[in-house]
């Protein structure tokens, strides 16, 4: 009769079983090994692995053979590290993080690991450098544009009545999470009827403090330093009423969260962070416009200039100052907005940015709207261009570090005019 | 233009001979203002079934404890920095952080012992305030602010930042560096408390009451029950009727007399009689200086007080059984204060004696010629100049000096918390510096201390408030927990900041015309 499959079946597995036991003996002994695939799949051979234990000593070298497969036994537990001789490797193949040339790794008793070397396509080092500053480069755009959407209110509101504005990264953050709150609402609303929404409301609500609060305040003659500690109190106020309502975690918005990054060059990006990237420069670019080509533009310039002469030519600056104080909230929130697209939404992300508001404004001159644009592009790009050669962790310092610098060489910005601030 | 002649009108009054140290506004409105916050917090309390006297209790003890003796030594730098010179000093956090840094990694790091590393941290101090001040000083205020906040936030970046972790500890900071201090405390280990007993409540309530009355009568100096009050007198008596009452009491201290009773004229101890005769000896000593003999040079308001302080301790001495036997509270009557442990105690004491010299020394600087430069440059600078003082070195001095004592207050905190961490030293405790500041009253040398205490009293109180409240169940749960509460915290000083600056700069001391707050 004749033999059941599985029976069958069975058998042949228990033989390979049997044959794979003394090689696998073998291998139950400490060891490290691994397979070299190019990108395609396809093996890699003939390329050295040197092991060497903690004290350095070499212990053996591998090669790859056809299958791209290499492994080299160690004495026993403990730790070592495997290098890949880049040398032996086929011209047009590179490892992909040449950092990553030299792995570290521990073995326990009886483990024998797998380690894997990325390979790909060898890149000469000024192309990858090239790669890394592009990416830096794009990346810093974009937060630069983030940072000057939001800072041109600061700059408007310090040009028409002298004051700067500490609440201002709270009024970014609420923005932000306003939009949260109508996006993640029941029934939710969709992210992009709720960024309009959320400018209006923030708007509004920089109108109300313009006119409840700092409006008359100004009637009194309140000095500028106490307003400025007003300000501080204002921030602290909001930003913890946030906190309190919102919570202390990252959140996200409900569309656009997931994406996968779109190749352009050596630039990597996201489709929403290239929609924000385009919308910010045709914001920016709009309020540009606003200022030289309307009758509004031209008032607001005016009052900026020089307020008394403005009032003195039939400009109503009150209510200059009041369409001043709006615009800088929804720009602010938008910039929020937009910020929270790109990374993520917490309660503390518009008192970062403050102070490379401070820096972008400060850079470009104080009071100019083109200032603050042009002083936040280059605060951005300095930013994601330090950590090429600084830890990341340092990547605001620098822009302070700038914002200190300007201060002492050229008080009033690259745009300002001169004037003293001493 | 008109701030400028606004300016000069405020000089006019300072100049015309105002008294010094009269206030021309009253800070009764203020006090008015907490207490009734008090009243509501602990009605309030009470009302949804919390013990308000555990409330007051805590808020009492963080009042006193470390917390509010390194605020005040923080906001007595910031006085110096703000108040005085008129320097917008955002970054005073800064100067924390290296007070702090300098005594844990002298000790830590470095394997000092406490005074080597305190002279480190004053030595970070004094470096951070030349490296800040040479760039910035020459910068208007608004500009100073945001570069002072920009330094500050840069340190705590490079001491927070991996690279730096063999000396300052990275993100994890340091720790350890302690032992000596609390090695040599001198108290020995218990508990120890300070309480109300029946004597002392008795006393303090009729003290209170008389206060109360007098206060009353300097206001309506015209009315013919306050002339008759003499409040001018009634001050010195009322003191010195007070220490008559603590002295009749009996007193133990260096008592040379053998214990027991004795038969005089009637039945007392020993204890009693030597009361009385330290009695008799203050109130010679005072009549002798209100008939002129002594120090010389005593204002006849003063001789006035002596006398009536004299009068006033020999009536109380002789009196003292009579009154204490009108007591109307229960002999078991205890309510405690406050409650140290040895360690505690030694903290506190310390703390607050480094707030006491602080004063001191910035009472004796603002007295000097060097003082009346610094506020002269803190009304017009240009002024200054232009009587040859040299600006910059002044303002340079002054920013050192508060930035010393700024630093010794991180190191205070830096001994209290027994660690440091870099994200400990965030901007917002600047800014807590300047509502204790501005609570308390800017330029005023008792400004920063008062401030503290009230502050912590307000902000313990209504901490301790929310966080029962949330216990019983009284708020909202998902919005009331203990992350959140500390929110509420930040947002109710945010709020007390702008109404404190919007309806009250001065504080509770400050002096109106001392407000230099106009920047152009």
């Amino acid at each position: 009769m004749r033999i059941p499959m599985r029976v069958g079946v069975g058998a042949l597995l228990l033989l390979i079983a049997l044959l794979a036991v003394p090689a696998g003996a073998q291998e139950n002994a400490e060891g490290v090994r691994g397979t070299l695939t190019n990108q395609a799949g396809e093996p890699v051979e003939g390329v050295d692995i040197t092991v060497r234990d903690a004290e350095g000593d070499v212990v053996d070298t591998a090669t790859s053979d056809e299958e791209g497969a290499w492994s080299v036994p160690v004495p026993g537990p403990g730790s070592y590290e495997a290098t890949l001789d880049t040398d032996t490797l086929p011209g047009e193949l590179g490892l992909t993080d040449p950092e990553r040339q030299t792995l570290s790794f521990t073995i326990r008793t009886g483990q024998n690991r797998t380690l894997i070397f990325q390979l790909g396509e060898r890149e000469t080092a000024a192309a990858q450098m090239f790669g890394r500053v592009a990416q830096s480069g794009v990346n810093g755009i974009k937060f630069g544009l983030i940072i000057a959407m939001t800072a041109i209110g600061l700059s408007l509101i310090f040009g028409t009545t002298g004051l700067i504005n500490f609440a201002h990264g709270d009024l970014v953050t609420m923005g932000a999470v306003t939009a949260f709150v109508i996006n993640t609402a029941v029934p939710g609303v969709h992210l992009i009827p709720a960024t309009f929404l959320a400018v209006a409301v923030c708007a509004g609500f920089g109108g109300a403090l313009e006119a409840g609060l700092f409006r008359p305040l100004r009637r009194r003659r309140t000095g500028l330093i106490q307003l400025l500690v007003i300000t501080v109190g204002l921030a602290f106020l909001l930003r913890h009423v946030i906190l309190f309502f919102f919570g202390g975690s990252r959140r996200t918005y409900l569309n656009y969260a997931l994406q996968s990054a779109v190749e352009i060059g050596p630039v990597r990006l996201t489709p929403r962070e290239i929609v924000v990237m385009a919308l910010s420069l045709v914001v920016l670019i709009g309020v540009g416009l606003l200022l030289t080509k309307t009758r509004l533009g031209k008032a607001m310039r005016a009052v900026s200039d020089n307020r008394d002469l403005a009032e003195s030519s039939g400009i109503n600056v009150e209510r200059i100052i009041l369409v001043v104080w709006m615009l800088g909230a929804a720009l602010a929130a938008l910039g929020g907005i937009f910020q929270g697209v790109v990374v993520n939404v917490n309660y503390l992300m518009g008192f970062r940015l403050l102070l490379l508001m401070f820096a972008g404004v400060i850079l470009g001159g104080l009071g100019t709207a083109y200032g603050a644009i042009v002083g936040s592009l280059v605060v951005g790009i300095v930013t994601e261009l330090s950590t090429l050669w600084f830890p990341a962790e340092l990547k605001y310092m620098w822009a302070l570090l700038v914002l200190i610098v300007i201060l002492l060489i050229r008080p009033q910005g690259i745009l300002g005019r001169r004037e003293r601030v001493g | 233009m008109t701030s400028t002649t606004q300016r000069s009108d405020q000089q006019a009054t300072v100049g015309a001979g105002a008294p010094r140290g009269r206030r021309t506004d009253s800070p009764w409105g203020l006090v008015a203002v907490l207490v009734a916050l008090l009243l509501v917090v602990m009605v309030a309390a009470e009302m949804i079934g919390v013990r308000s006297q555990a409330i007051f209790v805590e808020a009492l003890r963080v009042a006193t404890g470390p917390s509010a003796a390194v605020y005040a030594l923080v906001a007595i730098g910031l006085n110096m920095h703000f108040g005085y010179t008129g320097l917008l000093n955002f970054g005073q956090v800064g100067f924390m952080l290296v007070g702090a840094y300098g005594i844990a990694i002298g000790v830590a790091i470095l394997g000092w012992s406490l005074w080597p590393a305190l002279l480190l941290s004053v030595l970070f101090a004094v470096a951070l305030a030349l490296l800040l001040g040479i760039p910035t000083l020459r910068l208007r205020a608004d500009y100073l602010a945001i570069t002072t906040i920009a330094a500050a936030e840069i340190l705590r970046f490079v001491f927070r930042v991996r690279q730096a972790r063999p000396v300052t500890g990275g993100v994890r900071g340091l720790f350890g560096f302690t032992g000596d201090f609390y090695r040599v405390n001198p108290i020995p280990t218990g508990e120890y408390a300070v309480a109300l007993t029946q004597r002392t409540l008795w006393v303090l309530l009729l003290a209170a009451l008389a206060a109360a009355v007098l206060v009353l009568a300097s206001r309506m100096a015209g009315a013919w029950w306050a002339r008759a009050v003499q409040p001018q007198r009634a001050w010195g008596a009322l003191a010195g009727t007070l220490v008559g009452l603590w002295l009749g009491a009996g007193l133990t201290v260096l008592n040379p007399i053998p214990a027991g009773r004795y038969r005089l004229l009637v039945t007392t101890t020993h204890a009693r009689i030597w009361g009385l005769v330290v009695a008799a000896l203050i109130a010679g000593a005072l009549a002798a200086l209100a008939r002129g003999h002594g120090r010389r040079g005593l204002t006849e308001r003063r001789q006035s007080l002596a006398g009536a302080a004299a009068v006033g301790v020999a009536a109380a001495a002789v009196l003292a059984p009579a009154f204490y036997a009108v007591n109307p509270f229960p002999d078991d009557y205890l309510f405690a204060l406050l409650r140290f442990s040895e360690r505690r105690l030694w903290v506190v004491l310390v703390g607050w004696s480094l707030v006491a010299l602080a004063c001191l020394f910035v009472w004796a600087l603002m007295r000097s010629p060097w003082g009346r430069v610094v506020k002269s440059i803190r009304e017009d600078e240009d002024a200054a100049r232009s009587l040859g003082k040299n600006v910059f070195s002044y303002k340079m001095q002054s920013l050192v000096i508060g930035g010393v004592m700024g630093a010794i207050g991180g190191a205070l905190l830096a001994l209290t918390i027994q660690t440091v961490q870099p994200d400990t030293f965030l901007p917002q405790l600047t800014f807590f510096a300047y509502t204790v500041l501005i609570l308390g009253g800017a330029a005023r040398i008792l400004g920063p201390v008062v401030g503290s205490v009230v502050f912590w009293f307000i902000v313990a109180g209504v901490d301790g408030f929310l966080r029962r409240a949330a216990a019983v169940g009284a708020l909202p749960e998902q919005y009331f927990h203990a992350g959140s509460i500390g929110a509420v915290r930040f947002a109710f000083v945010g709020v007390g900041l702008m109404l404190l600056m919007i309806y009250r700069p001065q504080g509770l001391l400050g002096d109106r015309r001392e407000m230099q707050l106009d920047v152009q």
